[in-house]
């Protein structure tokens, strides 16, 4: 099964220590980068097979169609059988936290910076 | 014969000796000892130091040498606020005798009709009759006052025509508009909202009423049908709430400018700061203190982190 690792956000240093960390504990399937909500979801619009896996790496605030914008979009396109979504933020808002348990298809809740050990967490569970 | 030992102190205003002296001895007759202050005019009455206070009964012929009449009866009622007052008068003057008692007089006696037994029953039926009397003004005075003296505004109004029927002093004072200025208005001088509509079924609603200088209020309002004088009105309790709803929304506009900087600080203050946690964190585990990228990046990013601290102080200021 084709594996593919997205990340969504428009801070290019946020998406360079992201990728440096999955470097770092040997992450080889390609990763796609997106700077907004809305490329992200033509491209997924597009492209998205139910038969492959997406691991997503998704910041919350950003330009053109946010976090929780692209997940209100996603939701109807993908399911969380064969994607699992990682909220990546810098936030520690409590308010941003009990907003993302509202939806399912969120895996996860981190907030950055993002350390190696929650990567290798990934790395197994989505047996990258 | 029985003779009645209360004690009663008997005003007589009378004056015709004989009819007095009459007066007097028919007391005498059924009373064991009736104490009779006796005055000839009406001035003597008036200007007598007497205190009213254990007076009983007041005794008043219609005619007397100083005052006579409707005069006579309205004077002699003024001063004697809480006492009944018994016309005496003789056949000439019996249709004055039933003004009089429109006037407020308690009863009438015909002179020439008066005897002991007469005379005594008269005497304890008015006084007896006059407390009951006072029982009730004194309710109606109470009740007067929880509406005029309440310190919640209160509108009496029409069921059908919405005119305004009646109002109390703490109305006047909140819409600052006189009572004679309201009263026959439609409620809607002051209820400003579209549908003013009182029903059974909604007690409490929250309205936009207009004072006399065109300033706006929130009140909160109840209602219930009422009968005043005889037709369906609704008496409604006006309570303004105008500077509770300003407090919230102060606190309200508060919490949201707190939650706007809870925000900032989460997103535009702390990606910077995460991104250079995260470089050193790298830096240290790839051995790498040396990489120009890396340290390029850190630069970077510190200086985005002085930015944003730099906005955010500017920001507060504004508030």
């Amino acid at each position: 099964m084709k594996k593919h690792i997205f990340i969504i956000d428009d801070d290019p240093i946020s998406i360079i220590i992201l990728k440096k960390n999955l470097e770092l504990i040997a992450i080889s399937e390609e990763i796609v980068t997106f700077s907004n909500g809305k490329d992200a979801f033509n491209h997924l619009e597009k492209e998205y097979l139910k038969n492959e896996q997406y691991v997503i790496f998704l910041d919350i605030n950003m330009p053109e169609m946010n976090g929780w914008e692209f997940l209100n979009k996603v939701e109807h396109l993908i399911t969380s059988q064969n994607t699992s979504i990682y909220l990546l933020t810098s936030s520690i808002n409590k308010a941003d936290m009990e907003k993302a348990k509202q939806f399912l298809l969120i895996e996860k809740y981190l907030s950055k910076p993002i350390c190696k050990e929650v990567l290798i967490e990934i790395k197994e569970k989505n047996k990258l | 014969m029985i003779v009645d030992e209360k004690k009663y102190n008997i005003i007589v205003i009378e004056d015709n000796l004989g009819d007095f002296f009459l007066l007097e001895e028919y007391l005498s007759e059924k009373i064991k000892l009736p104490t009779i202050k006796h005055f000839e005019r009406f001035n003597d009455f008036k200007d007598s130091n007497e205190s009213l206070n254990d007076c009983d009964i007041i005794f008043l012929d219609l005619s007397l040498p100083d005052k006579s009449g409707t005069e006579l009866v309205e004077d002699v009622l003024k001063i004697s606020n809480n006492i009944p007052v018994v016309v005496l008068t003789g056949y000439s003057d019996f249709s004055f005798a039933l003004k009089a008692i429109a006037l407020g007089a308690s009863d009438y006696l015909l002179k020439d009709e008066i005897n002991s037994a007469m005379l005594y029953k008269s005497l304890v039926y008015n006084i007896e009759r006059f407390k009951n009397i006072i029982k009730i003004k004194e309710s109606e005075q109470l009740y007067n006052d929880l509406f005029q003296l309440s310190p919640q505004p209160i509108f009496v109004i029409d069921a059908t025509t919405l005119q305004i029927l009646d109002v109390n002093q703490a109305c006047e004072k909140l819409y600052e508009f006189k009572k004679e200025e309201l009263l026959n208005q439609s409620i809607k001088t002051i209820f400003k909202d579209e549908e003013t509509i009182f029903d059974n079924h909604q007690t409490i609603i929250t309205q936009t009423h207009q004072k006399k200088n065109k300033e706006k209020i929130i009140s909160e309002v109840k209602y219930n049908k009422i009968i005043h004088n005889d037709k369906e009105a609704i008496i409604i309790v006006s309570n303004d709430i105008t500077k509770s709803i300003e407090h919230l929304n102060e606190i309200e506009s508060q919490n949201t400018k707190l939650k706007d900087i809870a925000w900032i600080q989460s997103h535009i203050v702390r990606a910077p700061l995460t991104n250079i946690l995260g470089l050193i964190k790298l830096i240290n585990e790839t051995d790498s203190v040396n990489d120009e990228e890396l340290l390029n990046h850190l630069n970077q990013s510190v200086k985005e982190l002085e930015n944003s601290i730099n906005e955010i102080v500017n920001k507060t200021h504004t508030m």
